[in-house]
């Protein structure tokens, strides 16, 4: 079977599956973006989260009994964590477009890749403030202080793991196709 | 809705059937292939103020679907099975329809790159015309190509 004589089949599919224009109307909406809706499902769900905590934080971890500034750094990492997830909704809102696929893929491998950096570094920023404001009142010994340096480089060493690994993951797929385009 | 998003609205129903051939082949499961077309669609509206009539708009179209299924990073919840047989089309089935059955499942099987070389050939461009939407030299679609055409004929035998 000659892909040559396939042209003209695969020039008339149809698909059974064919949308109105109302249906294709409604997909104008970032609503209907299974991406973008999971993305802000996500957004919704720790915004509310973290707002609970920060309004019931001074009770939970002592917040009035703890220096100035954890507290402020406490609100800017929970704030980190938000924009970090709003980063995200952009990078998968915006089209990528340029003149050709190539050039296309070459200015979105080097979108993700900024956005892979600022991902890392966020969490990691979040983990370090968070683990700092807990840990901010606490009477130090070298049995607690050891305690709790471990379970910090764990938490850190567990979270860079992943999302490197993730992040690794999406820039090869990437990478792997600009390489087959040559 | 603006009269420019009217026309375009009107432009993506009546050429609908290349975003499908797209989640075709870049997609297995139905529910995939759905999402698939929803992200290109999404895209597709976002990045038409930015269409400047250079290429035809089914070219135009091309182009930025397949740079959503290029970049989409959603994981198929099916594992495709990379085995070189291509499965068997029910005998009731007409010879073209079984041609098409057998074609969409061997081009299912080529890298991401390679669909979307394959696909714009299939569509009847030439090869300058996929040396610009993709963006590389008309001497190496040629090369890639042949390839593709080699690696499809295994997988079709």
């Amino acid at each position: 079977m000659e892909l040559d004589n396939l042209k003209s089949e695969y020039q008339n599919t149809d698909s059974n599956d064919s949308k109105s224009a109302n249906e294709l109307s409604k997909m104008r909406c970032s609503g209907s973006h299974p991406v973008l809706k999971g993305i802000k499902k996500q957004l919704i769900f720790e915004s509310v989260l973290w707002t609970l905590i920060l309004i019931v934080f001074y009770d939970f971890f002592d917040g009035h009994l703890r220096v100035f500034y954890w507290n402020v750094l406490l609100i800017l990492s929970i704030v980190l964590v938000l924009l970090h997830n709003v980063l995200g909704f952009i990078v998968v809102k915006t089209p990528i477009n340029d003149t050709s696929i190539k050039k296309s893929l070459k200015k979105y491998l080097s979108k993700i890749k900024r956005y892979s950096i600022a991902s890392i570094v966020s969490r990691v920023l979040a983990v370090t403030i968070f683990m700092g404001f807990l840990t901010s009142n606490v009477v130090w010994n070298t049995h607690k202080h050891w305690v709790s340096l471990v379970i910090f480089i764990t938490m850190i060493i567990t979270q860079v793991y992943f999302l490197n690994k993730v992040w690794n993951k999406r820039i090869k797929k990437i990478e792997n196709q600009m390489e087959i385009l040559g | 809705m603006s009269t420019q998003n009217e026309i375009f609205l009107k432009v993506i129903h009546q050429n609908q059937a290349l975003i499908h051939k797209v989640c075709n082949i870049y997609r297995d499961t139905i529910e995939d292939k759905e999402d698939l077309f929803q992200e290109i669609t999404y895209q597709l509206f976002r990045a038409y103020p930015k269409f400047e009539g250079r290429s035809k708009i089914t070219t135009w179209m091309y182009r930025i679907a397949l740079n959503t299924a290029m970049a989409s990073f959603r994981k198929s919840k099916v594992i495709i099975s990379k085995d070189k047989a291509i499965p068997e089309v029910p005998l009731e089935e007409g010879e073209e329809s079984m041609n098409k059955e057998r074609l969409f499942s061997a081009i299912r099987q080529l890298d991401d790159a390679e669909k979307a070389l394959v696909s714009l050939y299939l569509e009847g461009m030439d090869y300058s015309e996929i040396a610009d939407v993709i963006g590389i030299t008309k001497n190496n679609v040629g090369v890639r190509l042949n390839r593709i055409k080699n690696k499809i004929k295994t997988l079709i035998k």
